[in-house]
Formats: structure tokens, C-alpha cells, sequence
């Protein structure tokens, strides 16, 4: 082994024209930004108000720049199988196996890990401080931690573009074939350390959301005074603390395996790949729910507040999620129905898995009797809501079908399920969080978001997914694998080009979302919310000026109602203004966060490389900065509500 | 801030958020220790899947001292009750004591990481690593991420002892103390597990 | 909360009941094993039952859990925890398992 472990000149991407485009697209974008941030001479602002900022809503934002950057990167891949597929009748197509192979790895692992954690993440943070009348999370630093380990790993996938290459074993990393003896390569690697990294800061998140929640909750809000988001996301954040050791666990002991020589999962020795599938999805199916529950919060939210009513059971709606929340623990083995096991521990599992559709059904029935008889107003957030209603159930009711263990047998692996997992998380989670986008948008930065290209968006979306997802229904039942890079049966061939215009209408679809942010940006004076309430809302979000100031409220809310500013509209209430108002203490900004995922990073990339001393010495990078933030006491100041900074402490 | 009514007001403010501060990190650290616990349980289940895939190697009859497991666990177990008169000389404001019993359970505990790591070696050198078989990776990685928690936990009472020294026991460090109490109590019921489980059911 | 009052209400003669309590039980564990009046299944139960009593000392007089002394929202995290290990640990058990005598392998 050199200096520089085992990464050489041959670690560039030069086995494919394709991937050597997509890195330099990816260096040449990278390069982009640091020229603009450098020429609008904005280094000291993006530092002093981003980059160290504690502040929940700047992360929150922080988090949401990096899902929709993500996004992009995982459509690029999509949309590059897709046209894949549907050239690569009879032929080999466009992309070597091995490409196309990394491709649908990268895709995957990049839409779960890097768009959807970040994206409800941010949503969390953005919001569940605001609507239980807290002026922070409870541990801001930790929060900062999170949000920049989960960075520290998407970079690692994106670096896994230019140099070496991304793992070919799927997202789910399978054993054997993720074992050194079959891919010696670096890809597993940075699969490994990535999720690792990243799963890390989730259940950072997970812990700090629920005490936040337990503890931050202002006078006067019972349990059942708390809004539907703020139930999901407890929901969510005991998911995350409880799952996310599971794949903690996997994709540690996959690394023994392939770094220490052990057997775990190997095909020989004694090794057992089977556990490895159990591990995971002892992870995978809460994290099904913990991507789709806060979408529901945010649908919740949203067919409130644009119905102009109560939500419809809300008591149903708490129970249904933490009842989805302790049933998400035990269908686990449904995704490996074909593994071998007896009929009674199939039939087990899919019996569990098909309770679970009762009390999402409730929660559908709930939103659909909270529109009844409302004053319905059809807003951007509406429409995804729609769409989501219709769509979702499509994807419910082939989920029930695979959770008949005979009926697996036959389905799994094709693109059938496919079309069913996309029908479940493109509605359920990713509509969900581009709801919430457009609904919480104006609380962030002061102003809609231009209605008519959100509504643009929604339709090119909804259809390209109807386009995109349906044809994989038929090829599953025709016979179709998944993952085929090319094949020889015609039949495939027209369906599949019926899916890859779906892929273009998305693409349309994420072009509108850009245009919509240029569009309402360039015209920010006209959409400005100067009230704070631009929507009506019925919850303590929208009492607070828009954007509200660090501390969220000058005065700590009393609730009184589960919907409080519906609650104060009605009775035409008042807060009083004390006389006195003793001083708020805030965090400071501190760059440690942001040091501890850049030492994340360089200790993940040490790992995948082999460069043993750089792993070292990040490592005692992240102990160092652990340990010298534990020294100082004292890290708040100290903020005059009326506007006047304090004295720091 | 001349006014000393504001000052007053500022000092209360800074107070009762500290107050709140040490009741959400206590609830948040149990959160944390009871995550680490589902990791711990997950190692334990996977030793029970592979208790039996020896591949041809050593199996747990036979394999291991119980009496050095013995002397392991009584380390460990004076560690934690030595940690606990730490705590309470911490608690009346103690210094002396507080960090000489600090002192005392780094040291007992260094003693459980030098047999761990003795018991080790010699299993390694016997053949029977972690290379060798299914049984030996789960049997290393669950005894091993203890041992590392154990380790971790020594690096934090240096670290805690040097607060302690250098700052006295303010309200921040006290809070702390509390929680690497709870973390190093924790380690010792997570090792309840592994002599009954890994040692004293493996020699059944 | 005051860390300096609301802990250790009993103090010394606390720990030294939880240490006195858990050498017992440990002892008890390895002279079972030593005399081995039963084996097998049977002789694991009484195992995994002496752990599980000492794993309670532990965290009643060590780590200060209790009913109505301990804090509520800990209290619940902790019977939360337990439900989802059981789950996990015996689901993982049960399924390999399972896997294991269908396809007549784990001995070897």
C-alpha cells in the first residue's frame, strides 16, 4: 500500500464516456458555485448565517437545498435507465452493465439516503419548533451535527463519481455479491461509509426531535393539542432512534466482512447472507414509514388548512400513525418472502403487513371526510395532496397483493414491484415534501411561491408518474426483471418507451419547480406575505411574522386549541404584551457542525481508499472538536425581543 | 445592560434555560443509550444465528476461562459501584473524593479492557480469530464492540476527571457526570448480557 | 431539576444494596453453570432469567429507573425499547432459525 492507499490515476473515470461526462458536470457545477459565491463576494455572509448557523430554520433550509440538489442527481440517473431501457431492445444500449449497474445502486441509495432523509428532515426542522411554540430545538449543536454528517455522506456518493466508482450491488448492498470475493472494488465502499455516516446523523435526529418535542412544547399544548405534523414527526423520530441501529448494524458488520475478513455474510466459513437481508430490513420497512408518516403530517396539515375545517378524527389520525408506527417493526420479513422461510413465518409477516393498510385507511377516509362540506380552496399544496389521494391508493392496493406470500413468489423481482414501491414513495413521501415546500415556503422567506408554475409542476409530475410507473405494472405481470440493462423480447420494448416519455414529463416536471422558485424570486414584491398568515392557517406557525425573527416569538404562546390561531381568529383573541420581557437566551453559531462532517467525510473517503493515516487523523479530527466543544461552557447569547442583540455571555 | 433589574432578569433567563437543558440531555442520552441498546441486542441476536456455524473450527464448549469471564465481570461490576460513590461525593460537592473515585473505576476498568484484550490475543493465537469461522467473527465483534464502549467510556472519565480538576463541579460538568454515569451503569448491564449469553451459555 | 438534590435520594446504602443484590445474582449464574444441575433449553432459561432480574437491579439501583421515583417520559422510552428489541431479537432468532432447519444447515 502507498501514501495514497489504493486511489491512483486509474481511479478516474475514464471507462465510460458517460461517467466521465457526468463527473465533469458534477466538478464543473461544483466549480460554478464557488465562482459565483466568490464573485458576489458572499463567503462571509454564506459562513456567518449558513454555514455555522444553529438556527432550525436555516438548517432546515440547508437540509432542503441538499435534497433538491440530490433530486437532481438521482432523476439523472433515472431518467439515464429509462432511456437505457428503452433503446436497449435486441442491443447493448448506451451504457456498459457495469455503468448501468451503479447507475440503478446510485439511484436508489440517492433518493432514499440523500433526497428523502433531508428532505423531511428539513421539513422537521423548519416547522415542529414553530408549531409547538418553541424558539429552538433542544440540541442545536447536535442538530447542526446531523445535518452535516448527512452532507458528509451525500458527498461521498458524489465523489464516487469522479473518482473510483459507485457500488454495483443495488441500494440494498445484498451479500454475497457485495462481499469482497465479487466486487473487490471500491462501490461497496462508498455505499458502506455513506449510509453509515449518514445514518449516523439520522438517529441524531430522530433523538433530538423527540425530546424537542417531549420537552419544548409551549404552555398549554397537551399531546392532543399537537398538530398532526408534529404527531408524525414523533412518530418518525421514534422510528428513527430505534431503527437506524439496524442498519448501523448491517452495514457495519458488511464491512468487517470486507475490511477485517470476518463471516458474516460470506458464502463460505460459516457465514449466514441471509441475516444480512434480516438486518436490513429490520431497518428497511420503519424506514418505509419514517419517509411516508411525515408526508402524511404534511397532508394532514394542508387538507386542514385549504378545507377551511378541524381536521376530520384526529384522534383517529394520532392513533393510526403510532399504531403504523409499532406495526412497521414486524413485516420486516416481507421483503425477503422468497428467502425459503415455512409457510407459518410467511404467512405471519403477511398478515402483519396487510393490517398495516387499516390504519392507513383510516387516515385516507380522515382526509377525505375533512374536505367534505369544506370551503375547499384548490392551492399548489392542494393539488399534490389530490394527486397524492388517488395515486396512493393505487399503490396501497398492489402492496396488499404482495403481501399474499404466493402471489410474491411470482412478483418479486420484476418490475412490478418496481411500479409499486415507486407508487408508494412518489406520492406518499416526495409529494408529500414538495406540498410541504410550497405550504411552508412563504413562513421562510417571506413569500409565495408562484402558484400557476407549482400547479404546472403537479400536472407534468402526476402524469410523467402515471406514464412512468404504469407500463411496470404490465411488464411485471409479462415477466420482466428488474435492473435488466438489456433484453430480447420485443414485446417490452413499446411499454417501455411509454414509460421513458412518463420520464420526460418528470423531467418537465423538476424544469417547472426550477422555473417556479426563478419565477416567484424575480417576483418576490408581488407574492410577499406581509401578515405572516398568507394561507389562513389554523396552526401557531402562522403567528409568528413571516420569516420570523431567530428566537420564532417575541412572547412563549399559550395554547388553547388543538387548531390555536383558528382558535384566536374565532374568539378574536389577543395576547397581552407583558410590560417586561425578560431577555431570550439562543445559541452561537460555531463552525464545529460543519468541522465534524468535513472530518466525516475525509474519514469515510479514507476508509473506501485505504489510506489508513488520514483515517486516523480525521477520526481524532472529530474527537478533537467533540472534545474541545465539551470544554467550553457558556456557548449561548443572550437577545433583547425588542430587537436590541444582547451581551454575549 | 446597565439596568440591574435587566441584569437580574438576564441572570434567570440564562438560569432557568440551563435548568432545561440538563432535564432535555438527560432524556435525550437515555434515547441515545437505548438506540446503542438495540445495536447491542442486534449483536446479540446475530451470535445466536451464528453460534453454530463454527465451519469446522473451535465452537464455545470448551473455548472459553470461565474464571477469567469471572474476574472480568467482577471488575466491571466494582467499576460500576465505584462509579456510584464517585457520583454521590460529586453530588455534596466533593472534589477530592469525587475525583479519586474516578480515578479508582479508570482504573478497574482498564484492568476489564487488559483481560479483555489478553483473552483475546490468546484466542488469536490459538487459531481461533475472527477469521476463523461465522461463530468467531459474532463471538469478537459483539464481545469487541463492547470492549470498545468500555474504552470509550475510559477516554470520557479522563476527560470528565480533567473537568473536574480544571473547571470544579459546576452545574455543566455535574450534568455531565450524570450522564457518563448513565453510560458507564449501561455498559455493565450490556456485559450481564454477554457472560450469560456468550460465556456461561456457550459452556452449558 | 437540581442534579445536586434530585439524585441519589438514598445515597450510599443504595449502591451498596444493588452491589450486594447483583454479586448474588452473578454468582449464582456461574455456579449454576459450574454444577450444571440442568442443560440444554431448560438450563438457558434459568440463565436468561437470572440476567434479566440482575439487568433490573441494575437499573434500579444503579442507573436510578423506578416506577414512581423515575422520570415518566424515560420510563415509557424504556418499555418502548424493550417491545421493539423482543420484537427484533425474537423475530431474528425465530426466522434464521427456521431457515436453518429448512435448509438443514447451522451445524456445520
Amino acid at each position: 500500500m502507498t501514501f495514497l492507499g489504493r486511489l491512483g490515476f486509474d481511479a478516474l473515470p475514464f471507462y465510460s464516456p458517460v461517467a466521465l461526462t457526468g463527473a465533469l458536470v458534477e466538478v464543473g457545477g461544483l466549480v460554478a458555485v464557488v465562482l459565483v459565491v466568490t464573485w458576489l463576494g458572499k463567503w462571509s455572509y454564506l459562513w456567518r448565517e449558513w454555514l455555522t448557523s444553529l438556527d432550525h430554520k436555516r438548517i432546515g433550509v440547508m437540509y432542503i437545498v441538499l435534497a433538491l440538489v440530490m433530486l437532481m442527481r438521482g432523476f439523472v440517473d433515472a431518467f439515464m435507465m429509462r432511456t437505457q431501457q428503452a433503446v436497449a431492445f435486441g442491443s447493448s444500449g448506451y451504457l456498459p452493465p457495469e455503468h448501468f449497474n451503479q447507475i440503478f445502486s446510485a439511484h436508489g441509495t440517492i433518493m432514499i439516503f440523500f433526497m428523502a432523509m433531508p428532505f423531511l428532515t428539513g421539513l422537521f426542522n423548519i416547522v415542529v419548533p414553530l408549531q409547538i411554540g418553541a424558539r429552538d430545538v433542544s440540541f442545536p449543536f447536535m442538530n447542526a451535527v446531523s445535518l452535516w454528517l448527512t452532507a458528509a455522506g451525500a458527498a461521498l456518493v458524489m465523489t464516487s463519481l469522479v473518482l473510483g466508482t459507485f457500488s454495483t450491488a443495488g441500494w440494498t448492498a445484498y451479500p454475497p455479491f457485495s462481499e469482497v470475493a465479487y466486487n473487490p472494488g471500491t462501490g461497496v465502499d462508498y455505499w458502506i461509509w455513506s449510509v453509515f455516516i449518514a445514518g449516523f446523523g439520522s438517529t441524531m435526529t430522530g433523538i433530538n426531535f423527540v425530546v424537542t418535542i417531549l420537552k419544548r412544547r409551549a404552555p398549554g399544548m397537551t399531546l392532543m393539542r399537537m398538530s398532526l405534523f408534529v404527531w408524525t414527526t414523533l412518530v418518525t423520530s421514534i422510528l428513527m432512534v430505534f431503527a437506524f441501529p439496524a442498519l448501523t448494524v448491517s452495514t457495519a458488520l458488511l464491512a468487517l466482512d470486507r475490511y477485517l475478513g470476518m463471516h458474516f455474510f460470506t458464502n463460505g466459513g460459516g457465514g449466514n447472507m441471509m441475516n444480512y437481508l434480516n438486518l436490513f430490513w429490520i431497518w428497511g420497512h420503519p424506514e418505509v414509514y419514517i419517509l411516508i408518516l411525515p408526508a402524511f403530517g404534511v397532508f394532514s396539515e394542508v387538507v386542514a388548512t385549504f378545507s377551511g375545517k378541524p381536521l376530520f378524527g384526529y384522534r383517529s389520525l394520532v392513533y393510526a400513525t403510532a399504531v403504523i408506527g409499532i406495526l412497521s417493526f414486524t413485516v420486516w420479513l416481507h421483503h425477503f418472502f422468497t428467502m425459503g422461510a415455512s409457510p407459518n413465518v410467511n404467512a405471519a409477516f403477511g398478515i402483519a403487513t396487510m393490517v398495516i393498510a387499516v390504519p392507513t385507511g383510516v387516515k385516507i377516509f380522515d382526509w377525505l371526510l375533512t374536505m367534505y362540506r369544506g370551503q375547499i380552496r384548490l392551492t399548489s399544496p392542494m393539488y399534490w395532496t389530490l394527486g397524492f389521494i388517488v395515486t396512493f391508493v393505487i399503490g396501497g392496493a398492489t402492496g396488499v397483493l404482495l403481501a399474499i406470500p404466493p402471489v410474491d413468489f411470482l412478483m418479486h423481482n420484476s418490475v412490478f414491484l418496481v411500479a409499486h414501491f415507486h407508487n408508494m414513495l412518489v406520492p406518499g413521501a416526495l409529494f408529500g415534501y414538495l406540498a410541504g415546500y410550497m405550504y411552508w415556503f412563504p413562513k421562510v422567506f417571506g413569500f409565495r411561491l408562484d402558484e400557476t408554475w407549482g400547479k404546472c409542476a403537479f400536472w407534468a409530475w402526476i402524469l410523467g408518474f402515471y406514464l412512468a410507473f404504469m407500463p411496470l405494472y404490465v411488464l411485471g405481470f409479462m415477466g420482466m426483471p428488474r435492473r435488466m440493462e438489456h433484453y430480447d423480447v420485443a414485446a417490452w420494448q413499446p411499454l417501455l418507451i411509454v414509460a421513458e416519455a412518463g420520464a420526460v414529463l418528470i423531467f418537465a416536471g423538476i424544469a417547472f419547480l426550477v422555473i417556479q422558485l426563478v419565477v416567484s424570486i424575480r417576483n418576490r414584491e408581488t407574492l410577499r406575505d406581509c401578515t405572516g398568515d398568507p394561507w389562513d392557517g389554523r396552526t401557531l406557525e402562522w403567528a409568528t411574522a413571516s420569516p420570523p425573527p431567530h428566537w420564532n416569538f417575541d412572547d412563549i404562546p399559550e395554547v388553547h386549541d388543538l387548531d390555536e390561531l383558528a382558535w384566536r381568529k374565532r374568539h378574536a383573541y389577543k395576547p397581552k404584551t407583558p410590560s417586561r420581557r425578560s431577555p431570550i437566551v439562543m445559541p452561537d453559531n460555531t463552525p464545529a457542525g460543519l468541522l465534524i462532517g468535513a472530518f466525516s467525510f475525509l474519514f469515510g473517503f479514507a476508509l473506501v481508499w485505504f489510506i489508513w493515516w488520514l483515517a486516523v487523523l480525521s477520526f481524532a479530527g472529530i474527537f478533537a472538536t467533540l472534545t474541545y466543544r465539551s470544554f467550553r461552557d457558556g456557548t449561548e447569547h443572550l437577545v433583547q425581543p425588542d430587537g436590541l442583540p444582547g451581551e454575549s455571555r | 445592560m446597565s439596568d440591574p433589574a435587566d441584569t437580574a432578569q438576564a441572570r434567570t433567563a440564562v438560569q432557568t434555560a440551563e435548568l432545561q437543558a440538563v432535564e432535555e440531555r438527560q432524556t435525550g442520552f437515555w434515547l441515545y443509550l437505548l438506540s446503542d441498546a438495540v445495536i447491542f441486542s442486534l449483536l446479540f441476536a446475530t451470535f445466536g444465528v451464528m453460534a453454530g456455524r463454527t465451519a469446522g473450527g473451535p465452537s464455545a464448549a470448551g473455548l472459553f476461562d470461565l474464571t477469567h469471564v469471572f474476574a472480568e465481570t467482577m471488575l466491571l461490576l466494582a467499576s460500576s459501584f465505584t462509579f456510584g460513590l464517585a457520583s454521590l461525593a460529586a453530588d455534596d460537592g466533593r472534589t477530592t473524593p469525587a475525583i479519586a473515585w474516578l480515578v479508582i473505576t479508570f482504573v478497574l476498568g482498564l484492568g476489564f479492557v487488559a483481560m479483555e484484550l489478553t483473552e483475546f490475543s490468546g484466542m488469536i493465537a490459538e487459531g481461533a480469530g475472527p477469521q476463523r469461522s461465522g461463530f468467531l467473527s459474532a463471538f469478537f465483534t459483539l464481545v469487541g464492540t463492547h470492549g470498545l464502549h468500555v474504552t470509550a467510556g475510559l477516554v470520557w472519565i479522563a476527560v470528565m476527571t480533567g473537568q473536574i480538576a480544571w473547571k470544579g463541579l459546576t452545574g455543566p460538568v455535574l450534568s455531565r457526570l450524570q450522564r457518563l454515569g448513565l453510560f458507564w451503569h449501561f455498559l455493565d448491564i450490556v456485559w450481564i448480557g454477554v457472560f450469560t449469553f456468550v460465556y456461561l451459555a456457550g459452556s452449558l | 431539576m437540581n442534579p445536586r438534590t434530585s439524585l441519589h435520594a438514598s445515597g450510599a446504602g443504595r449502591l451498596v444494596t444493588g452491589l450486594a443484590l447483583a454479586l448474588v445474582l452473578t454468582l449464582a449464574a456461574f455456579l449454576f453453570v459450574w454444577v450444571k444441575p440442568v442443560t440444554g433449553g431448560a438450563g438457558l432459561s434459568v440463565l436468561a432469567g437470572l440476567a434479566a432480574v440482575q439487568m433490573l437491579v441494575h437499573l434500579r439501583y444503579f442507573l436510578h429507573m423506578g416506577w414512581r421515583t423515575g422520570k415518566r417520559d424515560i420510563n415509557l422510552a424504556v418499555i418502548l425499547a424493550v417491545v421493539v428489541i423482543c420484537i427484533m431479537v425474537g423475530g431474528t432468532i425465530w426466522i434464521m432459525h427456521n431457515l436453518d432447519m429448512r435448509m438443514m444447515t447451522g451445524t456445520g
